[in-house]
C-alpha cells in the first residue's frame, strides 16, 4: 500500500528553542503544501531541525551522552523535564512521535502514540513506516545544504541508497539473503554437500552396480554348470543302476541285501529317537540327579506350601478398616503390612513350586538308579543295531562290488559318476562364496552377494541425498543470480532514468548552466565536474530528489533548512518556482534575508492562497514583540512569540540579522 | 513495484534460460512484500514462498550439477 506522509506539526517545550507549536493542518484539507517557518537566527533553527531529525529517525545519535542532552535545556529554565513532539499523518491517521528529556539524570527517551495501539515506550511506529523513519532515510527528506553535498560527495552511498529504499529494491536483497537461508536449512545435517562428494558417491554406486552384475553372473553361470553336472549324474546313475539291475539273480540279491540294510537303519533311527527323549530326563543322565531332585521334593513338602497365597492376604488385609483380630488399622499399621507382605510367597509362585513337586513325583521313580539303568540298556541296544545295520550295508556294497568287479563298463560308469560328484562338489564350494555375510573386505574381495547388495543401497541412498542437495544448491545459487542480476539491472535502470529526468529539471533551473548529473554510482557522479558551487549542488540535489520522490506512489514531506539562501539571486526564482512542484508537503525553514528574490516567484508559482506563513521569535525586541501582538493568529509563551499570516512573515526583520 | 524493477526481474530470468513463471512467483512475492500484505517475519508464509520458488527453478541433468567450482566438504570417508 502506498504510503502518504505528512508533518502535521511539531511542539517543543523547556527546550532551547523559544517554547512552541506549530500546526500544519488545513481544516478539512490535510496539511498545507507549503509551509514556511521563519525563524531568525539564534531562534533555534537548527536545534529544532536536529530534534526533528531525531524523533523521525527513532535513534538517539551515539553523540548524545549526558552532557549532550543537558545542553538542549533552556538556558536558565528550573524545569527538570522537556518535550519534543512531533505529530505525523499516515494515510489521515495520526501518529505521534515524542523525545523527552530529563536533564537531572542526562537521558532522552522515545514514545510512539498510535490510535489503534494507545502510548508505547519506544520507538515503534507503524511497520509501513520505519523504512522511512530511519535516521539515513529521514537527511533525505529532512534536508539541508550539508545534506546536499553529500549527495555528490564520493564515499557517500546515500543517494543510491535513497533509490534503493524508495524503490523496494532492498526487498530483493532480503529475498536473496532468505533464498541462502532456506537452503542451509534443507541441508543441515547432511554430510556431503560439495561436487566432489558427488562424483565420489556416484563412481561407487557404479562401481557396486558392476561388481552385483559380475558376482550375479557367476553365479549364475556356476548354478547352471552345477545343474547340468547333476542333470548327468542322475542320468548315468540310472544307467548304472538299470545296468547293475539287467541281471535278474544280482538284482534279486543285491534288493534283498539293500531291504535289510534298510530295516536295520529304520531300527537304528527308532532307537535313537527314544535314547534322546529319555537323556531329556536328568535322572535318566545319573543316578545323583534323581536323588537331588528327590530331596528338593521332600525339601518343598517339609515347608509345606501354603494352598493360598499369604502375600495377596496381607495386601488385601492392609485395605481393610481392621484387623482379623478386630484392631483398626491404623496408616501405620497399613504401611507395615503392606511392607512386610513381600516376604511371603505369591499365587504365582505356590502355584510353581507345586507344580516342580508335582512333576519330581511323576518323573523320579522311588528306585533312583532305574533311570539311569534303563538309559544305559537302551545305549547298548543302540549300539548293536548300528553295527549289525553297517554290516548289512556293507554286505550289501560287497554284493554290488562283486556284480562290478566282472563287469568293466560298470567299473567306468561308477569312475564317472565319482569324477562327476567331485566336480559338483567343487561347484559347490565355489557357489558358497555368494552366500557369505563377510563384510569385512572391499567391495572387489567381497564375493557376498547380499552383502554387495546391501551396500549398493547404502551407496544408492547417500547419492540420492547429495544429489538432492546438490539440486537445491544449484537452484539457491539460480535464485541468487537472478535476484542479483534484477537488483543490479533495476538500480541501472531507475539511476539512468532518474539521472534524465533530474537533468531535464536542472535545465529548467539553470538554463545558462551546463551542470549535468551523468549517473548514480553510490553517489551523484556529475558530468565532467567533480562538484558544483552551493547553489548548484542545492539546485541538483533539489532536481534529483524531486525526481525521486516524483517517481514512487509513496508520498513524503519535504523539510528544508534555508532552501534558497545559498542560491545566487539569479537561481532562487527558479528554484522557487521548482519548490510546489517537488512534493505534497514541503515545510521550508528561512530567515527574512531569503526572502529576497525566492518569495515572490514562489508566491506567483504557488499561489499565495496556498502557503502557511508561520514566525517564530525569542522574546527581547519590544517593538517586534507588540507588532507581533496586534496579530489576531499569533500565541504566546514565556520565551516566544509564534505568529501566523503573510503580512507578519514579509514585515518581519530582526537587527541581527540586518 | 516499478516497471523497471519488473522488467529487471523478467530479463534476468530469461537470462537464467528459466521459465516466466518463475518471474511471475519472484514478482508477486515482491509486491506483496513491498506494499505490506506480506511479511518475511511470518516464518510459515516465507517458507511456502521459498519453497514454491525452489520447485520452479529447473536444474540440468544431475551430471552438470558436478561442474561446480565450490571446493569439497570435509565430507566422511565412504566405508570399503
Amino acid at each position: 500500500m502506498a504510503v502518504e506522509l505528512r508533518i502535521a506539526g511539531w511542539k517543543a517545550e523547556n527546550l532551547r528553542c523559544p517554547d512552541h507549536q506549530v500546526n500544519f493542518e488545513r481544516s478539512g484539507q490535510g496539511v498545507w503544501p507549503l509551509a514556511l517557518v521563519q525563524m531568525p537566527n539564534g531562534t533555534g533553527k537548527t536545534t529544532t531541525l536536529d530534534l526533528l531529525r531525531v524523533a523521525l529517525g527513532g535513534r538517539l545519535p551515539e553523540s548524545w551522552n549526558a552532557q549532550r542532552v543537558r545542553q538542549f535545556r533552556k538556558k536558565g529554565s528550573p524545569e527538570s523535564k522537556g518535550v519534543f513532539e512531533v505529530v505525523l499523518l499516515q494515510n489521515g491517521r495520526r501518529v505521534t512521535l515524542r523525545l523527552s528529556f530529563d536533564f537531572d539524570e542526562g537521558s532522552c527517551r522515545f514514545t510512539t502514540t498510535l490510535p489503534s495501539s494507545g502510548q508505547k515506550v519506544g520507538f515503534s511506529p507503524p511497520a509501513e513506516l520505519r523504512r522511512f523513519l530511519r535516521p539515513d532515510f529521514v537527511n533525505l527528506f529532512v534536508f539541508d545544504g550539508e545534506l546536499a553535498e553529500r549527495l555528490l560527495q564520493q564515499g557517500h552511498t546515500n543517494a543510491e541508497e535513497a533509490i534503493e529504499d524508495l524503490f523496494q529494491l532492498k526487498v530483493l536483497k532480503s529475498v536473496a539473503a532468505r533464498v541462502g537461508e532456506y537452503w542451509e536449512q534443507q541441508v543441515e545435517g547432511q554430510s556431503a554437500t560439495e561436487s566432489r562428494g558427488l562424483s565420489r558417491r556416484r563412481n561407487r554406486v557404479q562401481l557396486l552396480r558392476g561388481r552385483l552384475l559380475e558376482l550375479r553372473g557367476e553365479q549364475r553361470r556356476l548354478s547352471e554348470a552345477r545343474a547340468r553336472l547333476d542333470g548327468e549324474l542322475q542320468a548315468r546313475r540310472t544307467k548304472y543302476e538299470d545296468d547293475l539291475h539287467a541281471q535278474d539273480s544280482v538284482r534279486d540279491r543285491i534288493f534283498a541285501s539293500a531291504e535289510a540294510a534298510r530295516e536295520a537303519e529304520a531300527r537304528v533311527q527308532s532307537t535313537a529317537g527314544q535314547v534322546l527323549r529319555d537323556m531329556t530326563n536328568p535322572a535318566a543322565l545319573s543316578w545323583r540327579f534323581a536323588n537331588a531332585m528327590i530331596e528338593l521334593k521332600n525339601g518343598f513338602d517339609r515347608v509345606q506350601l501354603p494352598e493360598t497365597a499369604a502375600r495377596e492376604f496381607f495386601e488385601e488385609l492392609a485395605e481393610e478398616e481392621s484387623c482379623v483380630c478386630g484392631r483398626p488399622l491404623d496408616p501405620e499399621s497399613r504401611d507395615a503390612l503392606r511392607a512386610r507382605a513381600g516376604r511371603y510367597l505369591g499365587s504365582e509362585e505356590v502355584a510353581l513350586l507345586n507344580s516342580i513337586k508335582s512333576d519330581v513325583a511323576l518323573l523320579v521313580s522311588a528306585d533312583h538308579h532305574f533311570h539311569e539303568r534303563q538309559l544305559v540298556d537302551k545305549l547298548e541296544a543302540l549300539d548293536r543295531l548300528i553295527t549289525d545295520a553297517e554290516r548289512l550295508k556293507t554286505e550289501r556294497d560287497a554284493e554290488e562290488e562283486s556284480a562290478v568287479r566282472v563287469r568293466p563298463e560298470l567299473q567306468r560308469a561308477r569312475e564317472e559318476m565319482a569324477g562327476l560328484e567331485e566336480s559338483i562338489r567343487a561347484l559347490d564350494r565355489d557357489l558358497e562364496k555368494f552366500d557369505s555375510a563377510d563384510d569385512s573386505a572391499g567391495d572387489q574381495s567381497t564375493f557376498g552377494i547380499k552383502i554387495i547388495e546391501r551396500r549398493l543401497k547404502d551407496a544408492e541412498e547417500k547419492l540420492a541425498q547429495i544429489t538432492n542437495t546438490l539440486q537445491l544448491r544449484w537452484k539457491r545459487d539460480a535464485l541468487r543470480t537472478i535476484l542479483e542480476e534484477s537488483i543490479r539491472t533495476a538500480r541501472r535502470r531507475l539511476g539512468e532514468e532518474i539521472c534524465r529526468e533530474a537533468n531535464e529539471r536542472i535545465a529548467a533551473l539553470m538554463p545558462n548552466n551546463s551542470i549535468k548529473i551523468d549517473s548514480v554510482r553510490q553517489c551523484l557522479q556529475l558530468k565532467d565536474q567533480d562538484g558544483g558551487s552551493v547553489g548548484e549542488t542545492l539546485s541538483v540535489a533539489y532536481a534529483f530528489l524531486s525526481t525521486l520522490f516524483n517517481r514512487t506512489e509513496h508520498q513524503l514531506p519535504f523539510v528544508v533548512d534555508s532552501p534558497a539562501n545559498p542560491i545566487d539571486l539569479r537561481v532562487r526564482a527558479s528554484v522557487a518556482a521548482l519548490i510546489p512542484k517537488l512534493t505534497r508537503q514541503f515545510i521550508a525553514f528561512t530567515i527574512s534575508s531569503e526572502r529576497d528574490g525566492f518569495l515572490d516567484p514562489l508566491e506567483a508559482s504557488a499561489g499565495a492562497g496556498h502557503i502557511k506563513y508561520v514566525t517564530i521569535f525569542r522574546k527581547g525586541d519590544r517593538v517586534q514583540e507588540a507588532t507581533a501582538r496586534r496579530e489576531p493568529q499569533r500565541a504566546e509563551t514565556s520565551d516566544g512569540l509564534l505568529v501566523e499570516g503573510r503580512d507578519f512573515f514579509r514585515g518581519f526583520h530582526l537587527e541581527s540579522e540586518g | 513495484m516499478e516497471p523497471e524493477i519488473r522488467q529487471s526481474i523478467e530479463s534476468a530470468v530469461e537470462a537464467a534460460d528459466q521459465k516466466p513463471a518463475l518471474a511471475r512467483k519472484l514478482i508477486a512475492w515482491c509486491e506483496s512484500l513491498s506494499d505490506g500484505r506480506e511479511s518475511l517475519e511470518d516464518r510459515d508464509s516465507t517458507l511456502r514462498h521459498l519453497a514454491d520458488l525452489y520447485e520452479t527453478v529447473a536444474v540440468p541433468d544431475s551430471e552438470d550439477l558436478s561442474s561446480s567450482s565450490d571446493v569439497d566438504s570435509s565430507e566422511e570417508l565412504d566405508p570399503v
